[in-house]
């Protein structure tokens, strides 16, 4: 073997190296993770080399990266085995976060020339579903991400990040902090003036609230949507968690990107209360000219209403 | 006195099955007669329907139902009308049921209602037949539901409404939508026949109580109004009212 200079950055030997061997065996794959983040213009990768390939294809991969002189290990986890280029970590993923269909994945990826081998890259929507989806109580460190997120920006389709990841609070959470720290400024959406951003939000309202009402998973008629500060606010009442969840999905499915904050009550079931007794007793209905103001709760009856007589 | 049950909008599927169950099964130690003000199903599926009849199955005391817009979301009201009464439930639709309870004879009669807004704010049998239409819906539910209040003879009358009569019990929903939550044809139906008491749902985000321009009480009784299984009403806890 020749011996190569030191590079600056030992990890992109190694994803070479798998990259070669992936080839060489004909296992179809595309680099993803932080690799594929570096190929489309984001920092040299740091921790590991991340590959999808498909699942049938694992035992082939395997063979080929231990013919090569790498340790290969099967971890419990079930949807990714690891070779280990010296102590350097290299995933070949046959399930990624987010997506269930690996062929489609690779059937999407592009070629880039990266450290001057060129090979298969993930979409860059792909990476940032597959990122958003792996979020969860155990893992939500942002930062990562966000630096891996920023330099793809231009090259995401975020309407498709929304559709895809939409029944999770942390990418929701995610995509409102790209927003607020105008990471998604390119969009064109917040690229336009105030006047016909208004308009476009009257618009995504409306679009909004019809499919609440009228798509089939929800018939929430009870659900007003209003913009705040560019973001979707969902307020009013259904009857469980789960309809809670629905109406937040069905709504970023309209939302064109615009993140969603869901404030909708589930209707609370108490045992009842003292009865009414009926008639009021005179005093407890006076007459009145002016009806109670809006809002306010259980007002007090009033005697007549104003303005008109049946 | 007869203690009326009432509660609306309780929008059952199979994902809310038992939802109201726990707080019904002593309901006859609290009430002699349970009203249910329409939206009794989330998409108007039969399905739905048969959680709504064995939410309400077997209380001991009688269940009397009208539907709601949602319960006629997929052109199914017949069947779910058809699968209630099956269940023992009486559901009134422009009609009316006597019954003979411990404190006397209570009277009630129900119709869905629809919307059209209340005066000086209303729709009218005007221009486009679209609008005509939707306006005489609104006016023959309510006359069908006067007709039905008049041909009771009881010591109490109810009238059981999905949309309201009122405006007062919609306080705390938007007012540009308030032709879509009622109409007054109900109030003057209720009033024609001076009811005791008019009970209501369909505006979630309402108030509890009202009263007709005739003086008769309106109770908007929507579980996310009320937070609770039921609200009970005593009627006649001055006595029985005089026959007129």
């Amino acid at each position: 073997m020749t011996a190569v200079p030191e590079s600056p950055f030992p990890l992109l030997d190694t994803l070479k190296r798998g990259a070669s061997v992936l080839r060489a065996a004909g296992v179809p794959f595309a680099l993803a993770g932080g690799g594929a983040a570096y190929a489309r213009g984001a920092a040299p990768p740091v921790h590991d080399i991340d590959f999808v390939i498909r699942e049938a294809d694992a035992d082939t991969a395997a063979k080929a990266f231990t013919g090569n002189g790498m340790r290969v290990v099967r971890p419990p986890e079930g949807w990714l085995i690891k070779a280990y280029d010296g102590d350097r970590m290299i995933d070949l993923i046959f399930q990624l976060a987010g997506h269930l269909d690996t062929q489609a994945l690779l059937d999407r990826a592009e070629e880039f020339t990266v450290a001057a081998v060129p090979m298969p890259v993930l979409d860059a929507t792909d990476m940032v579903i597959a990122w958003l989806a792996s979020f969860s109580e155990h893992h939500a460190d942002f930062a990562g991400t966000l630096t891996c997120v920023r330099p793809l920006r231009e090259q995401v389709d975020w309407d498709r990040v929304r559709a895809e990841t939409a029944g999770s609070p942390f990418a929701a959470a995610f995509l409102l902090l790209l927003r607020e720290l105008r990471v998604l400024a390119a969009d064109a959406r917040t690229r336009a003036d105030g006047g016909s951003q208004m308009k476009e939000d009257i618009y995504v309202a409306g679009q909004i609230e019809r499919a609440l009402r009228e798509d089939p998973r929800t018939h929430e008629l009870g659900i007003r949507v209003e913009m705040d500060q560019g973001v979707i606010v969902l307020r009013g009442d259904v009857a469980s968690g789960e309809r809670k969840l629905l109406v937040a999905t069905v709504a970023a499915e309209q939302a064109a990107g615009v993140p969603v904050r869901n404030e909708v009550r589930v209707t609370r079931v108490q045992p009842p209360e003292t009865p009414e007794m009926l008639p009021l007793p005179e005093e407890a209905a006076p007459a009145q000219e002016i009806p109670p103001p809006l809002g306010s709760p259980g007002g007090a009856p009033s005697g007549t209403s104003p303005g008109w007589s049946s | 006195m007869i203690r009326v049950a009432a509660v609306g909008d309780v929008h059952l599927a199979p994902d809310v099955r038992g939802r109201l169950r726990p707080h019904l099964t002593d309901i006859g130690a609290h009430a002699d007669v349970l009203l249910l003000a329409g939206d009794l199903t989330q998409h108007g599926t039969c399905p739905e329907a048969e959680v709504v009849a064995a939410e309400f199955a077997g209380l001991g005391v009688p269940v009397v139902a009208v539907l709601g817009n949602h319960d006629y979301h997929c052109d199914m009201a017949d069947e779910i009308t058809a699968l209630l009464r099956a269940s023992g439930m009486t559901v009134l639709d422009g009609t009316g049921v006597e019954l003979d309870l411990p404190g006397g004879r209570l009277g009630v009669a129900g119709v869905k209602g629809f919307g059209g807004g209340f005066p000086s704010r209303c729709a009218s049998e005007f221009g486009e037949p679209e609008m005509k239409d939707f306006v005489r819906h609104s006016r023959l539910l309510a006359e069908g539901l006067g007709k039905a209040l008049r041909e009771l003879s009881a010591d109490f009358l109810v009238a059981l409404t999905h949309y309201s009569p009122v405006p007062e019990t919609l306080a705390g929903e938007p007012l540009e939508i308030y032709p879509f939550l009622g109409s007054y044809f109900l109030a003057e139906a209720a009033d024609s026949a001076a009811v005791d008491l008019h009970v209501h749902g369909h505006a979630h985000a309402g108030s509890e109580q009202g009263v007709t321009p005739g003086g008769a009480p309106v109770r908007n009784v929507a579980l996310p109004v009320l937070n609770r299984a039921y609200a009970v009403y005593c009627l006649g806890s001055e006595g029985p009212r005089c026959p007129e």
